[in-house]
């Protein structure tokens, strides 16, 4: 969205306008879901976050001070959420069903299934997203959440260091094993198919 | 494969994120490479979206900026009824003991019945048309999840038949036990 855009877009928000928090929502909706996913990877709490993030937005836009960056506002709130998700999800595991989604985001039972999959489904849309949810999935927290704030946040790298507490040089050190980490797991898995 | 110290990184980070920074050779290697690596993986990454969340997430929204309105409305809604209620007892309540109402009090009354009346009618109107509109929409929204989530999905239909497949393979050759006692 153009800032001036943005700008105006908040200001009809925070009067509580229904149409600027749809317009917010259209903006930001893909990104912060896409967050969400490879943060917990799961729809089922990408679309719950989601929902409770623009409920958030709408409680906590009238606090907010239009002079710095938007992004970086509403992706420290995801990054929050996320991080209070996942303790919650520590402290009470949730019961493993046939049903329940597995560390691709993919139900369990498709992925006991999938050795039993034609050959045309290997070729549905998001194949790869999934490939690299899975990668995701095999980073330690920070850096995951650091390539994730970068990517969806669109965050420069110190306000990255200021959010997650870590000196600048720290961050890009992280960000870049990171993303060789994940090349090399995605071109093994790619090997392996 | 660049590999950098701490301070080299920070002039990385810098750099990228868009000060006038003077980069060495290995570090101007390592930058391209984490460019690189980023775009590589962008398409990927934007992959996950799904419009179903979206509009399930746009309902939600509208709820909650609807709520406010409707608990406005049903306040300004209860509190003229009650005002109404409380002339209405004025005029037609007298208790033993206590003069009747005076003609001039009963016609100032009779006209603040009158004006409640014609309140009461606008809101009758203003919310026919907007409020009870979106509650019915939500309500037309959650019998339409409510019927999806009835309706037997594929993804139930596959459980379905591995759950048989496994009471299959499990069952199939079963010794028969004797009962108990």
């Amino acid at each position: 969205m153009e800032p001036q855009r943005l700008c105006a877009m908040i200001a009809q928000a925070k009067a509580g306008r229904a149409e600027a928090y749809e317009a917010l929502l259209e903006a930001y909706g893909p990104r912060l879901y896409g967050y969400f996913f490879h943060a917990t990877h799961s729809h089922h709490d990408a679309e719950d976050l989601l929902g409770d993030m623009m409920l958030r937005l709408v409680r906590t836009l009238k606090k907010y001070d239009h002079r710095g960056r938007f992004e970086p506002w509403l992706f420290r709130i995801a990054a929050n959420m996320v991080r209070d998700r996942i303790r919650r999800r520590k402290v009470r595991p949730a019961a493993m069903s046939l049903s329940a989604e597995g560390g691709s985001g993919e139900p369990l039972a498709d992925r006991v299934a999938a050795k039993h999959r034609p050959v045309d489904a290997a070729l549905l849309a998001g194949e790869a997203s999934a490939a690299l949810n899975e990668a995701l999935e095999k980073l330690d927290v920070t850096t995951r959440e650091m390539i994730l704030l970068r990517h969806f946040g669109q965050m420069s790298f110190k306000e990255i260091g200021e959010l997650l507490g870590s000196p600048l040089g720290t961050v890009l050190a992280r960000v870049h094993r990171g993303l060789k980490a994940l090349r090399r797991i995605m071109g093994e898995e790619n090997a392996d198919a | 494969m660049p590999t950098l110290n701490e301070e080299q990184y920070e002039r990385v980070a810098r750099w990228l994120d868009g000060e006038k920074v003077k980069l060495t050779p290995p570090e101007q290697d390592a930058t391209e490479e984490i460019c690189r690596t980023e775009a590589d993986l962008a398409s990927a990454l934007d992959a996950a979206s799904r419009q179903a969340s979206m509009d399930r997430a746009r309902r939600r929204l509208a709820a909650a900026l609807a709520r406010p309105q409707l608990r406005l409305w049903r306040i300004g809604a209860l509190a003229t009824a009650a005002a109404a209620a409380v002339v209405l007892a004025a005029v037609l309540w007298h208790p033993t003991g206590q003069p009747p109402v005076t003609a001039p009090q009963l016609t100032l009354q009779v006209q603040q019945v009158q004006a409640n009346g014609a309140y009461l009618a606008a809101l009758e109107y203003f919310a026919a048309d907007d409020e009870l509109d979106m509650v019915k929409h939500d309500l037309d929204d959650l019998a339409a999840d409510m019927a999806l989530a009835a309706a037997p999905r594929a993804i139930d239909l596959k459980m379905e038949a591995i759950e048989k497949d496994i009471d299959e393979f499990l069952f199939e050759d079963m010794p028969a036990y004797p009962a108990e006692g």
